[in-house]
């Protein structure tokens, strides 16, 4: 009786749950990880202030935008009320440091706080409702944060908002870009690690599958309502940290700066990056940052000079043109495009890849 | 002459898997009853989706298959399209507009597209509201009410009435006599032979009642899971024993299940 | 996170109604102050009068953006939150025809025309590819016109505030009182064509085919109904409509990126009414104009919208599909 060997199998091939669901498989990604890890650490040697300035933005909208994307990407709950979160953060840290003068982490803390309890009676309202209803209930919940803040701001507070004072950790103040970077930086890896490892716990799969077919997932047994519950919980929770760091980075809080048009350029971001995509959410955040400075260089180089008010209008005619385009077109947006470019560079010279190949 | 409706090898596929036509070839001679009949989840509805052109959806492809209309390929032709051409089809849910009144189901049915091509003697026939009356007197009682509030049968007479103002060259008619009292079984397949009679209009009847089907068509197809296992004329079928065990209920020797109609637990007599 | 540099919609509230606003070149409004007074008709009579033109004209203007809303979600089920805007940008075309010379009417129809122009190129460039998918993505599509609108406002026209004068006297006598005659036209415009686009689409033949597409699209294509060109003809109407209001706006008030506020109230009456129901958006834009008019006299204006949002949020909890709305069935979670 012959027993059939198995063969032998790569050791890079995915055997065991923990290989399959790894960040990294093999020496050579680590390496690479390894790589871009120095090279964002080295960041802001290289650049100078201003733009170590722009990519501190970049690094506040990305840790929103991956919040956003998580909620309205991947539990498939439309959320229009963004502003109004990072608003709640951005005037809980505020009137807490106001009032009691706190430090910064705490401060922090109770903006995630103030986001999270906000969320959850958020989600409770609309746990009942359809699709539809759950953007209209946040488009709602948008005017009414909006609006109660302005009604606080002209009674309670100065006209100008809250002047807040300059962060500091421990003994050491935040006040160059350059420390500002470095802990926007931690957290914003903490935050995007944090999703990509949500996203593959049981949590995670949760909420994707609530976001698939909400019906079907509790005909599998997946607990629906506290799905979508910790979902709104979570995200808002980390939309509000959000709020109250660019609140700090700032350094006021006023009720003017949490528009509908705030709200309008996360979802951008998420459609232009890509929706239900971490890497969507960087890439989208990262985009819509700079671009209105990419805009002003193009027009620069181009030599055509515009007036300040008619440049902030063409800015809204390309951002509402980069809305509909990505939502028509190419709805999984630049990390689509992403992947596309990568699977045809990881081809060259082949059109398709061989059978043989080990899928990564 | 050649048949009026055409399908030949039409093969439907729902997602990526499942076949839920498989080959299914059939034809409708001009001013002819024909019926298509077989049980639940046979596919007969399927293919009525796809000759008046509801087919392919995002979900649903049509991969193989010829279908002709008067000579004319309308394989891929929007649902807008095979109306005008003459197709009518009265659905098996949903056949009438709940939330507007029978008259204006009617009217709306006027404002339809005609039938560019339809014979001059038919389309004088039921051209306004009226004739259409005077075909359905129950349906006068009715006029100002709200489509919703009408019974089974008044609702299929409306959906008969609103199709025939279209002027049809092909009149479909899906499951028309689910819940339907027996006795009003019989008066529909009567009124559908009348029309036939006394407008020369060709029908396709697609049913579970093959005993009702066969007294009114002489031609007929058996559908058992997407495809078709017999043709002939009204005697042929009548004749057949396993036509008579298993949809006309004249149980042979013991009576069979429905499952082992569907998964082939018995002795086949075609193929 | 700055905000992006632009007029958004939610900042200054107070440009409805009642405000002293500031006089527009060429011509005496008089709107703002509280008309003359005829000697025979006690102040109080007068003051209530002004101010019950100023609730009417309020609600038509609002019944008819809402109108328009409602009448895009009954056909397509796409909810368009880009009311606002577009009432300005029609607005500002009208605006634009009367600067230039042109009489009132002329000025209106050229608005008209573009309103149904932008309507069907609406349609057919964007909304067309999204019909059947679930309906947050419409939404984040008017969304996102709604930005396109507010640049090209800004690029073509300057994003200032403008007038649309009728030319007409500043006063009106009706009966003993004397009312302010941008308010008459527009009280009167408004619901006037409100009851003209109602009453079309209750009794002529394109608001049956429009009525029966939004209750079955399935049905209407097999009974031979050109469901594409009654998509494209329901958007035309509700733009137009949404653009009527728009001028009629700018015809008692003004025109500037900030009032396409008039679109979150009218969204606002649309959802407690009912998002496809007439009747129901008809009342909730009453209800909407009585409380905002009634902030702006007796609180201050900035705070207009409070009302109107917590009534909606009410009408939330308890009854999510609005007044009069289709109940929709709700998946039980």
């Amino acid at each position: 009786m012959i027993t059939p060997r198995a063969p032998r199998i790569p050791a890079s091939l995915p055997i065991s749950a923990g290989r399959t669901f790894a960040l990294r498989r093999g020496r050579a990604q680590w390496s690479s990880v390894f790589v871009g890890i120095l090279a964002l650490l080295a960041l802001p040697v290289v650049l100078p202030p201003f733009w170590v300035h722009l990519v501190n933005g970049c690094l506040i909208a990305v840790i929103g935008a991956v919040a956003l994307n998580l909620l309205t990407g991947n539990a498939r709950l439309v959320s229009l009320g963004q502003a109004a979160f990072l608003g709640i953060g951005a005037f809980a840290a505020g009137l807490v440091q106001r009032a009691y003068n706190v430090p910064f982490p705490m401060a922090l803390g109770c903006a995630a706080l103030a986001g999270g309890l906000v969320g959850y009676v958020v989600a409770q309202l609309s746990l009942r409702l359809r699709a539809l209803y759950v953007a209209v209930t946040t488009l709602v919940l948008h005017f009414a944060v909006v609006t109660l803040f302005s009604f606080v701001q002209a009674v309670f507070l100065d006209s100008s908002g809250i002047l807040l004072p300059l962060p500091s950790l421990g003994v050491l103040e935040l006040r160059t870009p350059t420390q500002w970077y470095y802990l926007l930086l931690a957290i914003t890896a903490l935050v995007v690690l944090g999703a990509l490892n949500l996203l593959r716990s049981f949590i995670g799969r949760r909420w994707i599958a609530v976001g698939e077919h909400d019906v079907a997932a509790e005909a599998l047994g997946v607990p629906v309502k506290q799905a979508k519950l910790s979902a709104f919980t979570a995200t808002s929770a980390v939309t509000a940290l959000a709020g109250a760091l660019s609140a700090y980075y700032v350094g006021t809080v006023s009720f003017e700066s949490y528009t509908f048009g705030l709200a309008i350029a996360y979802l951008a971001m998420i459609i232009v990056g890509g929706i239900g995509s971490v890497l969507g959410s960087v890439l989208g955040a990262m985009f819509i940052t700079l671009l209105p400075y990419v805009l002003d260089q193009l027009f620069l180089v181009a030599d055509l000079k515009f007036r300040p008010n008619i440049l902030a209008g063409i800015h809204q005619i390309v951002f509402g043109t980069l809305i509909v385009a990505f939502l028509l077109f190419e709805p999984r947006g630049l990390a689509e495009i992403w992947r596309r470019m990568r699977l045809s560079a990881s081809n060259w010279p082949f059109q398709y890849r061989s059978a043989s190949r080990v899928a990564r | 002459m050649s048949p009026l409706l055409e399908v030949e090898g039409l093969e439907v596929v729902y997602g990526h898997a499942i076949r839920a036509i498989q080959g299914v070839s059939f034809a409708v001679e001009e001013g002819r009853i024909v019926g298509l009949v077989g049980l639940n989840g046979a596919g007969k509805t399927t293919t009525i989706r796809a000759i008046s052109g509801f087919l392919p959806t995002e979900n649903v492809r049509i991969t193989d298959g010829r279908m002709r209309f008067a000579g004319k390929s309308i394989l891929g032709m929007r649902p807008f399209a095979t109306a005008w051409l003459g197709i009518a089809v009265v659905p098996e849910r949903d056949k009438v507009f709940d939330t507007l009144t029978v008259r204006e189901n009617l009217e709306l049915a006027l404002t339809g597209a005609r039938s560019s091509e339809g014979d001059a003697a038919r389309c004088r026939r039921y051209r306004s509201i009226y004739d259409v009356l005077a075909l359905f007197p129950a349906l006068a009682r009715r006029m100002e009410h709200d489509a919703v509030l009408l019974s089974g049968g008044e609702r299929q007479m409306l959906a008969i009435g609103a199709c025939l103002l279209s002027c049809p060259r092909l009149l479909i008619v899906d499951e028309a006599s689910l819940g339907l009292a027996p006795i009003l079984r019989r008066e529909l397949f009567g009124m559908l032979a009348r029309l036939n009679r006394e407008l020369g209009l060709t029908i396709l009847i697609v049913d579970q009642d093959v005993a009702g089907v066969l007294s009114i068509a002489e031609h007929g197809y058996i559908l058992e899971n997407g495809r078709v296992v017999f043709a002939g004329t009204r005697e042929e079928l009548l004749a057949h024993g396993d036509v008579k065990e298993f949809y006309l209920g004249q149980a042979q020797d013991r009576e069979r299940g429905y499952r082992e109609v569907k998964q082939y637990r018995r002795i086949r007599r075609w193929h | 996170m700055e905000a992006r540099a632009s007029a958004s919609w939610d900042q200054n509230w107070g440009k409805l109604g009642l405000l002293p606003l500031p006089a527009p070149r060429g011509g005496e409004r008089g709107r703002s102050n509280l008309p003359p007074i005829h000697p025979s008709i006690s102040p109080d009579c007068a003051l209530v009068a002004a101010f019950a033109l100023t609730v009417v004209a309020s609600w038509g203007i609002y019944a008819l953006l809402g109108l328009g809303i409602v009448l895009v979600y009954r056909t397509s089920r796409i909810l368009n939150i880009a009311g606002g805007e577009i009432a300005m940008f029609i607005g500002y075309v009208g605006a634009l025809a009367v600067a230039d010379g042109l009489p009132f009417p002329i000025a209106v129809a050229l608005a008209i025309a573009a309103a149904m122009a932008l309507g069907v190129a609406i349609f057919w460039l964007a909304i067309r590819r999204v019909m059947g998918e679930p309906p947050h993505v419409g939404l984040i599509l008017t969304v996102g016109i709604g930005t396109i609108l507010n640049g090209l406002m800004i690029v073509l026209f300057g994003g200032g505030m403008v007038a649309i004068p009728t030319g007409l006297p500043a006063f009106t006598t009706i009966g003993a009182v004397r009312l302010p005659t941008p308010d008459v036209v527009a009280a009167v415009g408004a619901w006037l064509c409100v009851a003209i686009i109602a009453l079309a689409y209750r009794l002529t033949n394109l608001g049956l085919q429009m009525r029966a597409v939004a209750e079955r699209v399935m049905l209407s294509a097999q009974r031979g109904l050109n469901v594409d060109r009654t998509l494209a003809l329901s958007w035309m109407i509700g733009i137009l409509a949404i653009g009527l209001a728009g001028i009629l706006h700018g015809e008692r008030a003004l025109i500037a990126l900030s009032a396409s506020v008039i679109g979150v109230s009218a969204l606002i009456a649309c959802l407690i009414g009912g998002m496809d129901s007439i009747k129901g958006v008809v009342l909730a834009a009453l209800i909407v104009a009585l409380t905002e008019n009634f902030t702006a006299l007796y609180l201050d204006p900035r705070y207009v919208l409070i009302a109107p949002v917590v009534i909606l949020l009410l009408i939330l909890i308890v009854r999510p599909w609005g007044l009069f709305g289709t109940v929709e069935e709700l998946r039980r979670v």
